[in-house]
């Protein structure tokens, strides 16, 4: 089996990551410059630190592997023989899944900070899945707590006089009730 | 992007200062090829600047936005009050989905209420983009101009995904549908939507309507329309991915004659229409339930998983059917509530095979007078050449162990190999002879057969399942696994 294809990426601190190139187009931005011939020496990343960009990576490997996987195990059952639903690659699958679903959960348990950090990061690289669980896990920090809880887990100062906050209440009364 | 790059090296600077910087720390393993060779970490001020935290406030706009459309409006706007940076965030949320069933109950006065609180959102967000408008309430009739208002708000904010949901707890005795403003969209809103959720209203597309020319998705539920309205509103929407049917009595047959090349999913439930048929190529998946009616779906060569659930028809006559109407499908599951069953169907005379069928799930629910036609089931599974996978579950509340002494048996059967059939399953035994016949025959004409369940009922374990492993024990070979529970 032929080694895989690896590229160098180079975060804003100039530490150098040799990825797969599969992981590394998971990003998008990666991909096109990928695609545009910009690989040689490495592909600077100034808008990533090292400590981000490992992070991101890890998630990129491992999701990149899990696809992987999930491919060849469908291609070797399609090739084994020609039952379309062979239970082995069925089954295969659905513990990748639920690999990968306790794995997403693990990675964003993580401060205020670097979620944030990440969610730069996976914007500026656009890596969609992982934009997407990140924004999940900071829309549930918020979901069902009152404003004071959310002002204490995101470090919000509230800088309203209590009458410009009934004020603000009194307006959106409905989404308070 | 500047700020992010300022913001970025911030980040970094803190974790710098926090000592981080090492090689071992940053957990990679055999990805950190290389080391930092520049980057200093000398300047005293920046460390004490790097203590300033990024803020949700400071993400870029489209990520809050993301953040924000993954929560219920309610909590949305909840956020106005934290801070005076928080207070008109909100406002650039994307996803606007009001439900009156959440805010009110369904009194007069409170559905009043519910449309000032709707109004009141709108209102703050003009001018924004709204990319998803969702409204669930109780309508009637004067209240069509609030309605109207909304939808007029949604073409002007470059709506993508709209819903209406009108539907209240007496529609089904009302006649006084909400009439689909079209004159209310211009060609650039109408060009905006990809989704449309409708539920009851009245389609009445003007003149000459030129269709949804980027929608991909289209729910219609208790929606008047007639035949020539659907016929060309769906005609004209050639990007339609998804499309939904509940409830829309036609009474009349559903012809869409233009091939709809991007149409993936097709689902028609509980709708009263004399033939359904539609040119879509690439339909991938299919789900019917109502009364037995053609369904021309000839076409579709990449059928991957159809669902059919009648309300009432004769086995054989269901069967035929499908098998000219949807020749093409692999998995198939198939059900009949009042099932009825004719004695015939034990020959091989049909031609028409299902080509692709791979994975057969049939619910039967036989009647008792219908016992002694069980192994008639075979007809279907003659017509599926490369079957796999055979799920049979007998709902019969009245068949009764070794029921009914009459009726064929397996050796007036031809014979016919299996050669494809490698798993089976059967539900609802009850050791009836019909039920046992049909078994054998299937174990004794499946050569490549590997694993065979059989369960049977509450409270007939014991027999039932004697009969079935004591007939089954000599017929089966040694290396299929067998199973009653």
């Amino acid at each position: 089996m032929a080694s895989p294809a690896m590229v160098t990426l180079i975060s804003s601190d100039d530490a150098r990551f040799e990825v797969t190139e599969a992981a590394a187009t998971m990003s998008q931005t990666i991909r096109h410059m990928i695609e545009d011939g910009c690989t040689d020496g490495g592909i600077p990343l100034p808008n990533v630190p090292a400590r981000t960009l490992a992070k991101v990576l890890e998630y990129c490997n491992k999701h990149a592997a899990a696809t992987a996987a999930e491919s060849s195990a469908a291609g070797g059952a399609a090739a084994g023989s020609d039952s379309g639903s062979s239970s082995s690659a069925d089954s295969a699958g659905k513990d990748d899944g639920v690999d990968l679903a306790s794995f997403d959960k693990a990675f964003v348990e993580v401060d205020t900070d670097t979620l944030y950090d990440l969610l730069l990061a996976a914007n500026y690289l656009d890596v969609k899945t992982l934009l997407d669980l990140c924004c999940q896990k900071v829309a549930d920090m918020i979901r069902g707590k009152t404003p004071e809880q959310i002002r204490q887990t995101f470090g919000i100062k509230n800088d309203f006089s209590p009458e410009e906050e009934e004020k603000i209440r009194k307006e959106n009364q409905w989404a308070f009730e | 992007m500047g700020e992010w790059l300022s913001l970025a090296s911030l980040t970094f600077l803190s974790w710098l200062r926090a000592g981080l910087l090492t090689s071992a720390s940053f957990g990679m393993g055999n990805y950190l090829t290389g080391k930092r060779t520049a980057a200093a970490p000398n300047n005293i001020k920046e460390k004490t600047i790097c203590n300033r935290e990024i803020k949700f406030e400071d993400l870029p706009e489209g990520v809050q936005c993301t953040i924000l459309s993954k929560l219920p409006l309610k909590e949305v706007v909840r956020t106005s009050v934290l801070s005076s940076e928080w207070r008109y965030l909100w406002v650039h949320c994307p996803k606007l989905c009001f439900n009156s069933a959440d805010q009110v109950s369904g009194c007069k006065r409170c559905i009043k209420k519910f449309i000032d609180n709707v109004n009141t959102v709108l209102h703050k967000c003009s001018g924004e983009v709204v990319e998803e408008l969702k409204v669930k309430f109780g309508f009637d009739s004067t209240l069509a101009d609030q309605v109207d208002s909304w939808i007029s708000f949604a073409a002007s904010s470059r709506t993508k995904v709209l819903a209406l949901d009108l539907e209240s707890i007496d529609s089904w005795t009302r006649e006084d549908r909400y009439i689909f403003p079209f004159q209310l969209l211009n060609n650039e809103s109408i060009s905006c939507l990809q989704s449309i959720e409708l539920s009851f209203i009245s389609l009445k597309p003007p003149f000459q309507f030129r269709g949804f020319p980027n929608l991909r998705k289209l729910h219609l539920s208790l929606v008047h329309v007639t035949r020539k309205d659907l016929q060309d509103t769906l005609s004209s929407c050639c990007k339609i991915e998804c499309l939904s049917m509940d409830r829309c009595h036609l009474g009349d047959e559903l012809k869409v004659d233009t091939p709809l090349f991007h149409l993936l999913h097709l689902r028609i439930v509980r709708c009263e229409f004399t033939k359904i048929e539609f040119h879509a190529v690439n339909l991938h998946t299919f789900t019917y339930r109502g009364p037995l009616r053609p369904i021309v779906l000839n076409s579709s060569r990449k059928l991957n998983d159809v669902t059919i659930s009648l309300y009432k028809a004769t086995f054989q006559h269901a069967f035929a059917s499908l098998l000219n109407g949807l020749p093409s499908v692999k998995h198939l599951t198939f059900h009949i509530i009042f099932l009825q069953m004719e004695m015939q169907g034990l020959s091989n005379s049909n031609p028409y095979k299902f080509s692709r069928l791979r994975n057969l799930q049939l619910h039967m629910n036989i009647a008792r007078e219908d016992a002694d036609k069980i192994l008639c089931l075979v007809s279907f599974l003659r017509a599926t050449p490369l079957i796999e996978i055979l799920e049979v579950h007998f709902g019969c509340t009245d068949l009764w162990f070794a029921d009914v002494a009459v009726g064929p048996t397996r050796q007036n059967l031809q014979r016919y190999e299996y050669t494809h059939l490698k798993s089976m399953n059967i539900t609802g035994y009850k050791g009836a002879r019909g039920q046992l016949e049909f078994i054998l025959h299937v174990v004794e004409n499946a050569p490549a057969l590997e694993a065979l369940t059989v369960y049977t009922t509450r409270g007939l374990q014991e027999h039932a399942g004697q009969v079935a492993k004591c007939c089954l024990s000599q017929k089966h070979s040694p290396t299929l696994k067998f199973c009653v529970v």
